[in-house]
């Protein structure tokens, strides 16, 4: 069975790169290619370099910290396992493709084989998204202990969050199941979850006011020092044991670290072959063929349409009234958490600078981060759409009024949001050092934000939707999207791609205004902001505008059979 | 109502049509039948503007559906054999897009009428997730008809249908003729073909192999050893019957 199962598996990759060979014979996917060989020489390779070079920095000028990156990561993954084990959503165990469920489920394989080969499969993922961040940060090179170290190392980490991911919702899909009986494997884990998360946060509680006392520069290490001794020592033992590779400053240690990091590896693999065994694969199925079926999004939740749609009318409405139903409708907690969690981290992580005590510039980084970030997350306009492309050509509707209304939904909650956190940046301004001291100079500012964010947004989200026409083979579509660790690497190169686009597109706008905003700024000062926003915006209108005309053009002779679905 | 002018669609080395023409008049229905790979579904495709020919062209009521694209799907609807709808949109909301894609300012009273005549009523606000397989077919043949177009195109009409809902879209698709519209039906589903459609047109390997009503079919030279039924006539003109005598 393990050579049929391997067969398969050489067989998908032998035609998964056949095919994205093929995809070259058409020429917008070579310049694509070229496109993206020169943004890895210019943007990875040197950086690649930079590293290489001696006394560039890398891993090994950390060696002094070396403690302190262990503990910071440990605790860091402790906080990932607790919102694994928190996030309120029901999100299936295992991800089976229609086909497997049809060729394997009703074929004599045993529940066993058919995970180890879940697992295996998986892992070539796993690898991809290794090699493509160590690409991207230059760290493989950089990594004190050598390249391996680090390839082995991260595995190590992702295969273990991996793993931890299916466990945890494992011993949650226990916890729903309808079964009389929970198994005790989902009580003896969730206990250790408990006893391991009280111990972390009792340990802080009991040592508050000493790291409360603490002046700020001097409170991370503190914090970092509690978590290395004592009982926190020893619930942190498994997070640091897969840390600890990856950060080892030689290859002895190196290799030293690999024992007890594959120690809790496979701890791990034993936990998740037992869950499922003791959930019975059935119920685990089940599960996951209801999701399947749902084309890998959840049941829409029947909430009021936010307009009433008129029978006349520009045609762009209808599809903006479409999809902000679609919003409303799949917008969940889960969800706000999963946009909302990497904002305020990010912004706090930038805030952290900031000793004003200001919450201005947390809030004005959680803005930026929106309108940078938001047209990625936001996907509810064609790559939502783009599996019904067969019904929405038959439509009487233009590409380019078709594009636009898709557009819009995601447009307007983005922009309506980084709106209010420049409304609430701005009203807590007052006590921000940096920038203009008057209310006036600091209006000026949050005014042109508001200009320009609407138009960034807009021009990104073009980017986004561009691609899904341009390049369907390399986009996923459709609620299905990859997740998880292993779609990082893809997902890396799309967002890279797509910010290279953005600045592309924005440098007309970005040096008119600039001349503008300079030239009135020594005259006026900063109310000469807002003009020079106002032609950034402008000029950014023109551009979107020709773009979607020629795009809606391309999208009109786009034909739904040629568009390979995107793995 | 429908002109196809010499329909040609390639996929690379291969050609699923090849130089089709044909023309389908008010009132007619026309049943598309041919073996699986026949180039059907494709010659509907192209009809409807979800894929554009390699050469030849298609009008819809004196539009063509490449150069004319807007006004032509104005005046038609397609209705697929799988049903294609927004997992998020109740059956009514559905029928709200249509209504303002198409511009039917009265859709308000011809919602009532459509979901009763395809036995939809009292399920306004369900989503499809909702429904069956067979109501969704159903809710597509309603956004389908919700504008009253001159021209409709079924592909497999039947699929996922109970019996009742078999013979109720058998009735929507004789009433829509009657009242003027040009039909075209796609299916494997012979008798239903010889049952409905004003005209039988066969396609093989792309091309047109036979048109015409079934009795003219029956009287033409080179069929008439089939005989008078249109299986015969189908396995005949497609040289099915021949494949079987030789194995």
């Amino acid at each position: 069975m393990t050579g049929a199962f391997l067969y398969l598996t050489a067989c998908s990759l032998k035609n998964r790169v056949l095919r994205r060979f093929r995809r070259l014979r058409e020429p917008r996917y070579v310049a694509g290619l070229i496109v993206g060989l020169l943004y890895l020489y210019w943007f990875v390779a040197r950086n690649q370099m930079r590293a290489a070079r001696p006394g560039g920095g890398g891993l090994a000028a950390l060696a002094p910290f070396a403690a302190n990156i262990v503990s910071g990561g440990a605790l860091l993954l402790w906080v990932v396992a607790l919102l694994v084990w928190l996030w309120p959503s029901a999100s299936k165990a295992w991800s089976f493709s229609g086909a497997e469920v049809q060729f394997f489920f009703t074929a004599p394989v045993s529940r066993r084989q058919l995970l180890n080969y879940k697992l295996l499969r998986s892992q070539l993922g796993l690898l991809f998204g290794v090699l493509i961040a160590s690409l991207f940060t230059g760290a493989a090179r950089a990594a004190a202990a050598g390249r391996w170290s680090f390839l082995l190392g991260g595995w190590l980490l992702f295969a273990t969050i991996f793993l931890h991911v299916l466990g945890a919702n494992l011993t949650k899909a226990s916890f729903r199941a309808p079964a009389a009986r929970v198994p005790w494997l989902a009580w003896a884990s969730a206990a250790a979850m408990v006893l391991v998360s009280g111990t972390v946060l009792g340990s802080y509680a009991v040592h508050a006011r000493a790291l409360v006392a603490k002046p700020p520069a001097e409170m991370l290490d503190a914090v970092l020092e509690v978590s290395r001794g004592g009982v926190m020592a020893v619930a942190l033992w498994p997070f640091t044991a897969i840390v600890a590779p990856i950060f080892s400053q030689v290859p002895a240690t190196f290799a030293r670290a690999l024992v007890p990091a594959f120690a809790v590896v496979a701890l791990h693999y034993w936990w998740v072959l037992q869950s499922d065994a003791q959930l019975e694969g059935a119920a685990a199925a089940a599960e996951l063929h209801g999701a399947r079926k749902r084309g890998g999004l959840p049941a829409p939740v029947l909430r009021a349409a936010p307009f009433t749609l008129a029978p006349e009318g520009r045609l762009e409405t209808a599809i903006l009234w479409k999809n902000m139903i679609q919003i409303g409708r799949y917008v969940s907690v889960t969800t706000l958490i999963r946009v909302l969690l990497p904002l305020i981290a990010l912004a706090f992580v930038i805030g952290l600078n900031n000793r004003g005590g200001s919450l201005a510039p947390f809030v004005l980084m959680m803005a930026v981060f929106l309108a940078i970030m938001g047209p990625y997350m936001f996907r509810n306009d064609l790559r939502m759409d783009m599996p019904l492309l067969p019904v929405l050509k038959t439509w009487p509707i233009s590409g380019r009024e078709l594009l636009l209304g898709e557009l819009l939904a995601p447009a307007f909650v983005l922009s309506a949001a980084v709106w209010f956190l420049l409304a609430v940046a701005f009203a807590l301004s007052r006590s921000w050092s940096v920038g203009p001291g008057d209310t006036l100079g600091r209006a000026v500012i949050a005014i042109s934000g508001a200009v320009l964010a609407p138009m960034l947004i807009a021009g990104q989200l073009l980017i986004q939707n561009a691609a899904v026409v341009l390049f369907p083979g390399w986009i996923a579509t459709g609620g299905a999207r990859p997740r998880g660790i292993e779609a990082m690497g893809q997902n890396m190169l799309m967002l890279a791609g797509t910010l290279l686009a953005l600045a592309v597109g924005v440098l007309p706008a970005a040096a008119a205004a600039a001349g503008l905003g300079f030239l009135l700024y020594a005259f006026i000062g900063w109310p000469g902001v807002l003009p020079a926003a106002l032609l950034f915006a402008g000029v950014l209108v023109v551009e979107v505008w020709l773009v979607l005309t020629w795009l809606g053009r391309v999208l009109e002779r786009t034909d739904p059979s040629q568009i390979e679905v995107a793995e | 109502m429908i002109v196809v002018d010499g329909l040609t669609k390639a996929y690379g080395s291969l050609q699923a049509v090849a130089g089709l023409s044909f023309s389908v008049a008010k009132g007619e229905v026309v049943g598309l039948i041919g073996p699986n790979g026949a180039g059907k579904t494709t010659t509907l495709k192209c009809m409807v503007g979800i894929q554009a020919p390699t050469s030849g062209s298609v009008r819809i009521d004196g539009r063509d559906i490449v150069t004319d694209a807007i006004e032509a799907k104005r005046r038609l609807a397609f209705m697929p054999d799988e049903p294609q709808l927004f997992e998020y949109l109740t059956v009514r909301e559905h029928l709200a897009l249509v209504a303002r894609l198409y511009r039917v300012t009265e859709y308000s009273a011809r919602i009532p009428l459509l979901l009763g005549e395809l036995e939809l009523s009292g399920k306004e606000g369900a989503l499809p997730g909702e429904l069956s397989r067979g109501m969704k077919q159903k809710l597509a043949i309603a956004c389908g008809l919700l504008h009253d177009p001159a021209v409709l195109l079924f592909d497999e009409p039947l699929t996922g249908l109970d019996p009742l809902g078999i013979r109720r879209m058998k009735e929507t698709i004789v009433a829509r003729a009657r009242a003027g519209a040009a039909v075209v039906v796609s299916s494997h589903l012979l008798h239903l073909v010889e049952e409905i459609c004003t005209r039988i047109l066969i396609l093989n390997k792309g091309t047109k192999v036979a048109d015409g009503t079934l009795e003219q079919l029956a009287a033409r030279a080179d069929l008439a050893a089939a005989g008078s039924g249109l299986e015969q006539i189908f396995l005949h003109a497609t040289g099915y019957d021949r494949d079987d005598g030789a194995s």
